[in-house]
């Protein structure tokens, strides 16, 4: 008889309890972001869309056209086509396919120049047609994104210069 | 209503020369409409409610589009969208059954708002016998789901209605036992004369034990979810109610907030002093009272896992049963020598 008694007692008692939890996270503040109001913060590496960097001083590409990120790309989402001789070489046209490309940042790794950055925070790259996730040169550089510390290996010159942080400006205001 | 608007509409048909069927009839019809609406807009509301409750303990917001605020239109959408579906009846359902099911269970649940005080006079009929009619009407519903779980042809649903079955049969007896408790200390059967008696002191300050039996037993009857093995997701995809759809499903969903909203009634009318408060107009107090007790509800759904069948039956013979009787019990003796 004590026994069932102190039974129901424990087993009232522990729903007591289980409704204290529960009651406690009914007051907790949702995690859900709602996201076309609220955003969250990228990390500061967050692998986004590409954008061919320009030069602080020129204005101009800083891509050489040396066909490097083509090459490395493993999924072959890069074409591009140069004119020029020497330091005067510049991408004719300059193709990225969203479509293909795994975000594996290879091409920004290997480029010598930085001309080439994933740091951009741009993710919002829905559209009705497949076409619309193909990028040509112009897409490509019209944010006017300069080469940006964040790039893991760059030249020297490159890297020392001013416009590292105008870009990681720019690169916040994105996120 | 007030009687003396009733006698006016009454004397008004009688010059007319009109016989005193028609008045009546409108009144009813009237009273229903305006019944059926209350229904249709709280258990839009408890719905709605009932979502928020379960994301916010989830830590997640639950419906936030509709309507703009809150998603508070979102009921009303859901209830759009159940209409204009495709009304589907089985081809292996026995048809009139399976058509007439939903309609037994609402009507079972439509009833019981027959007797429920909502303040001094706000009361359809105020029955001499309202205790006893509501828990003879409600125990309809099973019914009603046995007809729903039988015509579908299903296993599912067959299953899950003799589970409901099983656990009404079960749970009723432990929750009139525990009523009997504060209908001795009243000796009456009336809302009305029970809310009255406890100008003072409510009697869940008297009947403890009662009213938690009562309130397990009521979250048994309108299978919530501790108790919800007719409808277990994980077992039974959704139990009796498997096989509909579209606005047959929306009344069986309606039914169940009905059947909520009136076992709270109950317990508010009971146990929490009904319509009893200061300051605020008495409908205030009762429907605040009454909604928190679904809010407790609706916590304990999202608190408490689902039970076993077996252990569902011990909980109802074997404690709640023993409580209520030892409870009557007490309340007996002690009416009988104080």
């Amino acid at each position: 008889m004590w026994r069932y008694l102190s039974e129901v007692a424990r087993g009232f008692w522990s729903i007591i309890l289980s409704l204290r939890i529960t009651l406690r996270y009914l007051f907790t503040r949702a995690v859900t972001v709602q996201y076309p109001e609220e955003k969250r913060l990228l990390p500061t590496r967050a692998l986004t869309r590409h954008v061919l960097t320009i030069d602080l001083d020129s204005k101009d590409l800083k891509c050489t056209a040396c066909d490097m990120c083509a090459r490395i790309c493993p999924v072959n989402c890069i074409y591009l086509e140069g004119e020029g001789k020497g330091k005067a070489r510049r991408p004719k046209w300059f193709i990225i396919d969203h479509n293909l490309c795994m975000y594996c940042n290879l091409c920004v790794e290997v480029c010598p120049f930085d001309a080439i950055s994933m740091y951009t925070g741009m993710y919002e790259l829905g559209g009705f047609t497949r076409t619309n996730l193909v990028y040509d040169m112009q897409a490509l550089h019209a944010e006017g994104f300069y080469p940006t510390i964040m790039t893991p290996r760059s030249p020297a010159g490159a890297a020392g210069k001013a416009p590292t942080t105008a870009g990681a400006g720019k690169q916040e205001s994105k996120v | 209503m007030s009687p003396a608007v009733v006698d006016t509409f009454y004397g008004l048909f009688e010059a007319w020369g009109i016989p005193w069927i028609v008045p009546r009839l409108i009144i009813m019809f009237v009273v229903a409409s305006i019944i059926i609406l209350f229904i249709s807009v709280a258990a839009m509301f408890l719905i709605w409610w009932e979502r928020k409750i379960s994301a916010h303990i989830q830590v997640r917001f639950g419906p936030m589009r509709v309507g703009g605020w809150h998603g508070w239109a979102q009921s009303i959408a859901d209830g759009i969208k159940l209409l204009l579906k495709e009304d589907i009846i089985p081809a292996g359902a026995d048809k009139p059954v399976f058509v007439l099911a939903p309609m037994v269970v609402f009507a079972a649940a439509f009833a019981a708002y027959v007797v429920i005080p909502f303040g001094p006079g706000l009361i359809v009929q105020d029955l001499n016998i309202g205790i006893l009619y509501i828990i003879a009407i409600s125990s309809l519903a099973v019914v009603g789901i046995i007809m729903a779980g039988w015509s579908s042809n299903n296993k599912y649903a067959a299953l899950g209605a003799l589970r409901s079955a099983a656990q009404a049969v079960s749970y009723e007896v432990p929750l009139v036992v525990s009523l009997l408790g504060p209908l001795l200390i009243v000796g009456s059967l009336s809302m009305t004369k029970i809310v009255e008696a406890q100008r003072g002191l409510w009697f869940i300050a008297v009947q403890p034990l009662a009213f938690l039996t009562y309130f397990t037993c009521a979250v048994a009857e309108t299978n919530r979810l501790p108790f919800d093995i007719p409808e277990a997701e994980s077992e039974l995809v959704a139990g009796f109610h498997v096989e509909y759809s579209g606005m047959r499903f929306a009344i069986f969903f309606l039914a169940e907030y009905a059947n909520m909203f009136t076992v709270c009634a109950i317990a508010t009318t009971v146990f929490l002093g009904g319509w009893r408060g200061p300051l605020l107009p008495a409908w205030t107090w009762f429907l605040i009272k009454t909604f928190f007790l679904l809010f407790v509800m609706m916590w304990l759904r999202w608190t408490l896992a689902r039970v076993r069948v077996d252990q569902l039956m011990d909980v109802a013979w074997k404690v709640l049963l023993p409580l209520a009787f030892v409870n009557l019990g007490f309340t007996g003796l002690l009416v009988l020598f104080l």
